[in-house]
């Protein structure tokens, strides 16, 4: 399967009738739903975590509309406490960078701690292929897509959709891990694997949770315990993150992480959070000797200057609107083509990738608002959304967007009209079920020739009733009015006092 | 221009409206749980955790004496705290024919390879939280890092009143200034569920974790 945006069509249509793994994620969706409304109990009552959600926004608020003073105001403490700052424009810059780092510091293997960021900006297959290392995903789930080559199908659990059977067949065929279900087992056969990688690792390349302005510290959170090897044992520790990931302070940081962690594994908190200040002093041995943080943009700064984009910066990777998301459960994650499946995706990829690449993403949402309604930054994707779907309309330069051809403009400036005019849209109702009506089958429509073939092949659409709701709800009145005379006549007294009570 | 610069000036150049204060503080909720050695003990139980309430610093040894034995641990790395200084590490060994060392007399390379090998890493801390039950360690060359991660059982001493109400208190402490290198919140046992959702504990760090908390 060739995944990309720009296939999700074909690609959802396969993955569609993957039943048995739609039915598992939909009951890992449940169990997750479940655990992270009993984590945001801990706020108390309903509104008491809307405030929570609402104080969560407000920083995120904060941190964009002081985005570059914050991270000037971090690079400064950052520095003083001995982390060199770099930044990249996109992501061949970034990847640039890290191997700069690499060839400096006479890197031979790398290990990771998860990181979204790395993958967005395809670190590993660069790294591998032009500075000749070796890297080591940390993570379990990561560590198991890395092997098998696909993409995450979460941001938060990568492998989750795989079956016990599927992940001891990757294991087995790639180090040898001899096969067993038991997950106790597998997971003490990776932890003797990596272990070894991790003590002998000389880099080691993380993402980062929240950069604290105020101190220049670092926020990493995870449950594993391979970032704090990863920040451990190598000689040179590597963090990439992108703009938006700065907030001012503590409070800031400590309140986001409560909502993360709540929203991402229904956890008050994960088993590690790392808060990293600096490299290690001459005294001491854990701890890298080198320290480097990478403030990566790759479209994001282009976007923040749009008033409405910028709220795409706001996400702190949750997770939450995925499991919240009537689509991504039921097509997964391949469709999207790219790491950041689901809503977040449909709010991120266009202004990393491009309008066009992207439109079926954010074309594919129903907008019926499930995810914003358990965001804890605050992000409207309805109102994101919609906006790509108005800027592809219009023609974007800025994110690549093309305007959509004659043919769809006039198709819609035609149905805008009609919409506008009672009568002209009763006539269109009429036609349009006419041919429509001509080419259902069994109750729905599933294909169409000429123009609207396109919209058809990844839609059906039920056939259209005889009557309008106008015309039912006129028929009703008459219907009761007709009975409420009938009345009348057959009982005249019953009526009159009907009339006087 | 640098990518720095230019990152700057768009950020710089955005023309929506930015609030003229530079910066809001908002006011995050309320405490919202009220903490105490009973919340500490249950919740870092809830987390994995074995939590022992002790008397004093005699006991915590006595009880180390019977895991060493239990377990059958042959080398043993505590961190150079204070707090652990009060404990006969001399006549643990010997009573138990394990190795203690300390980080302290430990050089560097030998440091390395010693705690990758051993099977109990003790170390003090700095704070703990009752509303996680999370043990908040300062890393220095006298708490290095991975004492508390690379053996396969972590113990950590916590006294009473090392136990904050929650998180927001700590931030106000790590707002007011930090000046270690590093620090970890550690609540818990080390775990995962990548493998199809099934709760595995002792993915990359400690297998067991016992927190004795004294006074
Ligand atoms: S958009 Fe909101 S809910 Fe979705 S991952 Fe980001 S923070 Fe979480």
């Amino acid at each position: 399967m060739d995944l990309r945006p720009e296939n999700f069509q074909s690609v959802a249509e396969i993955e569609v009738a993957k039943v048995a793994q739609r039915d598992f994620v939909v009951m890992v969706a449940g169990v997750f739903n479940y655990l992270c409304d009993t984590a945001m109990t801990a706020y108390g009552d309903g509104s008491a975590q809307d405030e929570a959600r609402a104080a969560g926004a407000q920083i995120r608020t904060n941190s964009l509309n002081n985005l570059a003073e914050l991270l000037q105001e971090f690079e400064t403490n950052a520095n003083r406490n001995g982390i060199q700052v770099l930044w990249a424009a996109d992501a061949e810059e970034a990847c640039q960078l890290v191997k700069g780092l690499v060839e400096k510091h006479q890197v031979k293997t790398i290990s990771k701690g998860k990181s979204m960021i790395s993958e967005e900006i395809g670190l590993n297959h660069f790294l591998e292929k032009e500075a000749g290392v070796k890297i080591y995903e940390g993570d379990l789930g990561e560590f198991i897509v890395q092997l098998r080559g696909t993409l995450p199908f979460h941001i938060v659990g990568p492998a989750i959709n795989m079956t016990v059977q599927e992940i001891a067949g990757v294991l087995q065929q790639h180090i040898d891990m001899p096969y067993t279900e038991v997950a106790t087992e597998i997971v003490s056969y990776v932890r003797t694997y990596l272990r070894d990688k991790f003590e002998r690792a000389d880099m080691g390349i993380t993402g980062v949770n929240q950069a604290i302005a105020s101190t220049g510290s670092l926020m990493l959170v995870e449950n594993e315990g391979n970032i704090r090897w990863v920040t451990s044992a190598p000689r040179v520790h590597v963090a990439l993150m992108s703009i938006e990931k700065v907030c001012a302070n503590f409070a800031d940081a400590f309140h986001l992480l409560g909502l993360l962690t709540r929203n991402c594994t229904g956890q008050a908190i994960t088993s590690y959070v790392s808060v990293l200040n600096g490299p290690r002093r001459a005294e001491e041995v854990d701890g890298p000797e080198a320290m480097y943080v990478v403030i990566i943009d790759n479209g994001r700064s282009i976007a923040y200057q749009d008033p409405l984009l910028k709220d795409a910066l706001r996400c702190i990777r949750c997770g939450r609107c995925g499991i919240q998301c009537p689509i991504y459960l039921r097509i997964g994650a391949n469709p999207y083509g790219w790491i950041y499946p689901g809503p977040i995706g449909n709010v991120i990829a266009p202004v990393i990738m491009d309008l066009d690449r992207t439109r079926d993403l954010y074309e594919a949402c129903t907008l019926c608002g499930g995810c914003q309604s358990v965001c804890p930054s605050g992000m409207s994707h309805l109102d994101i959304m919609t906006h790509y779907r108005q800027m592809k309309v219009k023609g974007d330069d800025r994110f690549g967007g093309t305007r959509i051809c004659i043919k769809e403009r006039s198709g819609f400036k035609i149905l805008a009209r009609g919409m506008q005019n009672p009568g002209l849209y009763k006539a269109g109702v009429k036609i349009a079920r006419r041919f429509l009506n001509q080419r259902s089958q069994d109750g729905y429509i599933t294909q169409m020739p000429g123009p609207m073939s396109g919209w058809f092949r990844c839609r059906d659409f039920p056939e259209m009733p005889e009557k309008t709701f106008r015309q039912r709800w006129q028929d009703e009145l008459q219907e009761e009015a007709r009975q409420t005379a009938d009345r009348a006549v057959a009982h005249p007294e019953a009526a009159a006092q009907n009339e006087e009570g | 221009m640098s990518s720095r610069a230019m990152i700057l000036e768009r950020l710089n150049s955005a023309t929506w409206t930015k609030p003229s204060s530079s910066r809001e503080v908002i006011s995050t909720p309320a405490s919202i749980v009220s903490g105490d050695v009973e919340m500490f003990v249950s919740k870092a139980t809830a987390a994995g955790a074995q939590v022992e309430e002790v008397g004093s610093l005699d006991e915590v040894q006595n009880r180390l004496v019977q895991i060493v034995q239990e377990e059958q641990l042959q080398k043993i790395v505590i961190t150079d705290e204070e707090n652990l200084k009060e404990i006969d590490w001399e006549q643990l060994s010997q009573q138990t024919k394990s190795q203690v060392q300390s980080i302290a007399q430990l050089p560097g390379e030998n440091y390395r390879s010693y705690v990758v090998e051993a099977g109990l890493g003790v170390t003090g801390c700095k704070y703990a939280l009752a509303e996680t039950g999370t043990v908040v360690l300062e890393h220095s060359h006298s708490n290095e890092r991975l004492v508390s991660h690379a053996p396969d059982h972590y113990v950590c001493i916590v006294k009473r009143d090392q136990i904050l109400k929650d998180r927001y208190v700590l931030a106000s402490l790590f707002d007011s200034g930090l000046s270690s290198t590093a620090w970890t919140l550690v609540t818990g046992v080390s775990r995962t569920a990548d493998v199809a959702l099934q709760v595995v504990l002792g993915m990359h760090g400690p297998r067991k974790v016992t927190i004795f908390v004294v006074g």
